[in-house]
């Protein structure tokens, strides 16, 4: 709670015009919803970019999101729906996104292969978790501290603090950003 | 487009599947991409129906759409279930003999080379057509 409103302030700050509020969990709910169908279908859970059209969106700013409804086809009938509130609000949860490093995780053949932004110890990361597989999958990474389950083709988000990546994901190849 | 046409007669005669008199396609209003997937059915000689429901989430659910295999709309044939950008071609192919115990096909998220979502006459690649049943078992049908 303390770290939002931190970073509520300091979107605030950063607002071209000094008196507008945003509203992180707003742009949150926008990012899965809007129009129906969500940014995440086409840019990821967590803007990470999922495999999908969209690509990588953390940390993208309101002129990028503007931009995009206006001249991006795809993106184009959104337009019609995001008032310049609602923009604010979801540039404020991108901007938050990208507060936390990104780390993928994809299970495929048997092993799991991932990528990783620059994490140090004890930092809050983003872990996307996709099971490239036709059989569910059981995840166990102590980290999670709870192993979950990911079903055929599935994905999860895992918000925690990581110690160090290596250690904390045994048998995840990582690739550094 | 004519000869696609009395292509997909032809197979429906030959293989005996009575093609349902439209395809319902339920999506947001504000999907773009959706309705360049409809117009290509459309070309293909389909005819569409395109319903606007209020909570496009749960109607997914309704229908027995896996979560994880979510995209943009949902298209219903002959009580089978076809999510998001799947190629005309493997729809037809489902339809003329669908799998024991298959509920529908669906192309998960919003691939860009996929139909309605690639520049026309781009060459499909890049997804997977995956076949679901009711306990959402899933099983590759189609590789582009
Ligand atoms: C139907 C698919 C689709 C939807 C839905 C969608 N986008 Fe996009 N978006 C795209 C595509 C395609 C691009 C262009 C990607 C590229 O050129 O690599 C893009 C680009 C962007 C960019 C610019 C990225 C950059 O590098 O400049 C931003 C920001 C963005 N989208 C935000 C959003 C947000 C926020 C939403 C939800 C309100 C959203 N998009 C919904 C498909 C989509």
């Amino acid at each position: 709670m303390m770290r939002r409103t931190l970073l509520l302030c300091l979107a605030l700050v950063s607002m071209a015009s000094a008196d507008v509020w945003v509203d992180i969990s707003e742009g949150e709910r926008l990012y899965r919803e809007a129009g129906g169908y969500g940014c995440a279908v086409c840019h990821g859970q967590v803007g990470d970019g999922g495999g999908q059209a969209g690509g990588y969106i953390r940390g993208a700013g309101l002129d990028q999101l503007n931009e995009s409804l206006l001249t991006n086809a795809p993106m184009q009938p959104l337009s019609t729906v995001l008032s310049e509130q609602d923009r604010l609000n979801i540039s404020a949860y991108l901007a938050d996104l990208a507060e936390r490093p990104l780390i993928t995780a994809r299970f495929e053949n048997g092993q799991w292969v991932g990528q990783a932004e620059p994490v140090s110890a004890g930092q809050t990361v983003d872990l996307v978790l996709y099971n490239a597989t036709f059989e569910p999958l059981a995840v166990d990474f102590p980290v999670l501290k709870q192993p979950l389950t990911l079903p055929a083709l599935g994905t999860d988000v895992w918000t925690g603090v990581i110690q160090d990546p290596t250690l904390d994901l045994p048998g995840l190849t990582l690739e550094r950003l | 487009m004519k000869l696609f046409k009395s292509l997909a007669l032809v197979i429906v005669s030959l293989s005996g599947f009575v093609w349902a008199e439209s395809i319902a396609v339920y999506k947001s209003p504000t999907c773009g991409c959706c309705t360049e997937w409809v117009k290509i059915m459309e070309k293909a000689g389909h005819t569409v129906d395109v319903y606007h429901p209020a909570d496009l989430m749960s109607l997914k659910q309704e229908l027995g759409v896996p979560r994880q295999l979510g995209s943009c709309h949902t298209a219903v044939i002959n009580d089978f279930v076809f999510e998001g950008h799947i190629p005309e071609a493997d729809i037809l192919a489902f339809l003329e003999n669908p799998p024991e115990g298959a509920k529908g096909l669906a192309v998960p998220g919003m691939p860009g080379q996929s139909p309605g979502m690639a520049r026309p006459g781009e060459t499909y690649s890049g997804f997977n057509v995956i076949e679901f049943n009711d306990q959402h078992q899933l099983k590759l049908f189609n590789r582009y």
